[in-house]
């Protein structure tokens, strides 16, 4: 079931790229929504304040260093997995 | 029953003419407002049921206040090592990371040692961020036994190393001339690959543990007299016994074997079946070690380290923690006061904890090999015979090897402790 | 399908789908995992933009907890399915 031909690798190549490509923009969409859940909660001005924006700078640079380090972990852990698994 | 009190029933229906000649002069001290609002004359209990508040006070209280001054205690050590945690960590450091054995007082259950631990070494060590593996055991020998295998395996890898490159599956490459070539999907992706994360970052990050670069890294506690006895012999079984079972070995533990299921077969009316293994035995006896070889499959020459650069784990420092244990009955007034004075442990454990968690160390010397020993005399006595009947390692003279001794390091917790300790 | 001689035939189509899938599931995950350990382990104040030693041991051991529970919960469904606790109910 798993065995894939040439054809079929090339194809899966192709998917494997638009999954990576889909899953930047879904980890984008999350941290403006964490960043915004967390820092953003007063809505007596239109545009963000100066601590805001501050707090935003902090929140997603950290939370780009959290995934990177989840990410390292998860490596890690899904080769186990995988090795595990054969 | 001299305190009648004004609300009783009889004593208000009693008629007012016999009150009034002989009255008994009440007890304790009231005022018309008190009395108006039906409050009756505060005095002070009997005698007898003074004695009974007083002992329930301070017996009480002495224990309230015990374990108040063990949580302000474990608070102070605990605020010790915080700023440690506190450093800003990059993804490819990882912390340090501290071997835990855990061996049973004699005659007790693991969780009595198991419960010191959680209670005043843990939080300091989660408080400062460091990284613990714990290996516990319920039989003696498991924690002697893993020690060894765990050396045991690492030699053997080392000397099976220089065949090993040509293993690794070659990954079946798809050449052009066929459609037959199948690659399994699995193979042709990385969960980088997928993972969006990794168009903005490298993927790639080689991880530099925090003690990567020193000689000195890692750390290993035992808790209890019995898991450094244990810990101790199981280096010398690994570094210096043979690498294949020996037969006396084999032959003893097919004796266990036989003699565990004839006790099993005996004792029938246990519907549990007591399926553990015997517990393996040494592989070489302390008489040995001057004869046998040093682990010439590794190289001795420098401190062997992990792929990672990190000290194996015999090379690391140990500390041993006291597991302070009574057994039996004559000993409950003694059990009594260290309950009500458990603060003074807590505070020696934190002080301990935080010398460990400082990476302090110095040379091993001969002395130490007498760690915790003061645990040894509270060992039951009875206890201590039927383990030499035994031929347990726990009540057996700790025997090492001049070889061994000097390649291990201590924590030196001391020292910090006089600078530490206002 | 049934008897036609041997393996079953599948199309690259459903190979491909079944490879989407599996690409969903560890994609999935990380996310899964990204925002667990983040609610568990960073805390909110943003006082500073770096992690600290102790978020990062956090982080460490939430993703190896998080692949353990995964595991324990794969091996228990699976025996629950195989001791058909739920497969007799109508």
């Amino acid at each position: 079931m798993d065995q894939l031909n040439v054809k079929e690798q090339q194809e899966f190549q192709q998917i494997v790229e638009q999954k990576q490509m889909k899953d930047f923009m879904n980890l984008y969409s999350g941290l403006v929504v964490r960043c915004f859940d967390d820092c953003v909660n007063d809505f007596t001005s239109a545009s963000l304040s100066s601590k805001e924006t501050s707090c935003i700078a902090k929140c997603s640079e950290k939370f780009l260093k959290h995934s990177e380090r989840i990410g390292q972990r998860f490596q890690e852990q899904n080769e186990k997995l995988v090795q595990s698994q054969r | 029953m001299s305190d009648t009190t004004p609300t009783d029933k009889p004593a208000a229906a009693a008629t007012a003419a016999t009150t009034t000649k002989t009255k008994p002069p009440k007890k304790g001290w009231s005022n018309p407002a008190l009395r108006m609002m039906g409050i009756p004359r505060l005095s002070l209990p009997s005698r007898n049921w003074m004695i009974f508040w007083t002992v329930l006070a301070s017996i009480g209280g002495g224990i309230a206040y015990d374990k108040y001054q063990q949580k302000q205690i474990r608070a102070k050590w605990m605020e010790k090592v915080e700023p440690l945690s506190h450093v800003t960590y990059t993804t490819e450091k990882l912390p340090r990371k501290l071997t835990i054995y855990i061996a049973p007082p004699p005659n007790d259950f693991l969780d009595e040692s198991l419960k010191l631990f959680k209670k005043f070494i843990k939080p300091v060590l989660n408080a400062s961020a460091l990284d613990f593996e714990i290996f516990s055991e319920t039989r003696q020998g498991d924690i002697r036994s893993a020690v060894a295998q765990r050396i045991r395996n690492l030699r053997q890898a080392q000397s099976e190393q220089p065949t090993e490159p040509d293993v690794k599956p070659v990954v079946p490459v798809s050449s052009g001339d066929a459609e037959e070539v199948l690659v399994s999907r699995s193979d042709l992706y990385k969960a980088k690959d997928v993972l969006g994360l990794y168009k903005i970052f490298p993927s790639e990050v080689e991880l530099h543990p925090e003690d990567s670069d020193s000689d000195i890294a890692g750390g290993v506690v035992c808790i209890g007299r019995g898991a450094f006895k244990e810990y101790i012999t199981g280096l010398h079984e690994g570094l210096l016994g043979p690498l294949t079972k020996p037969q006396f070995v084999i032959d003893e533990e097919l004796k266990a074997e036989q003699e565990l299921k004839e006790k099993a077969e005996q004792e029938d009316s246990d519907d549990e079946e007591p399926n553990l293994k015997p517990v393996p035995k040494p592989w070489i006896k302390p008489e040995q070690y001057a004869e046998a070889s040093f682990a010439p499959e590794l190289d001795i020459s420098r401190v062997v380290k992990t792929s990672e650069g990190i000290p194996e784990f015999f090379e690391q420092p140990i500390y041993v923690f006291k597991v302070p244990n009574l057994i039996g009955f004559t000993t409950i007034p003694l059990k009594i006061y260290r309950y009500f004075t458990k603060r003074w442990l807590a505070d020696d454990y934190g002080a301990k904890a935080t010398g460990v968690v400082m990476n302090k160390t110095r040379p091993f010397t001969k002395d130490d090999l007498d760690f915790a020993a003061d645990e040894e005399k509270e060992w039951p006595k009875k206890w201590v015979k039927t383990g030499k009947e035994r031929n347990s390692e726990w009540v057996q003279d700790l025997q090492a090897d001049d070889r061994i001794i000097s390649r291990l390091k201590v924590f030196d917790v001391d020292s910090d402790l006089t600078t530490s300790n206002e | 399908m049934f008897g036609l001689g041997g393996a079953p035939q599948v199309t690259s189509q459903q190979k491909l789908q079944a490879a989407e899938a599996e690409l969903d599931m560890v994609t999935g995950m990380f996310n899964a995992l990204v925002n667990q350990c983040h609610n568990k382990c960073i805390s909110k104040q943003y006082n500073e933009s770096d992690v600290t030693k102790q978020e990062a041991l956090c982080l460490d051991r939430c993703v190896a907890k998080y692949f353990e529970t995964n595991v324990q919960v794969g091996e228990n469904m699976q025996k629950l399915g195989q001791s058909g606790a739920f497969m007799g109910r109508k």
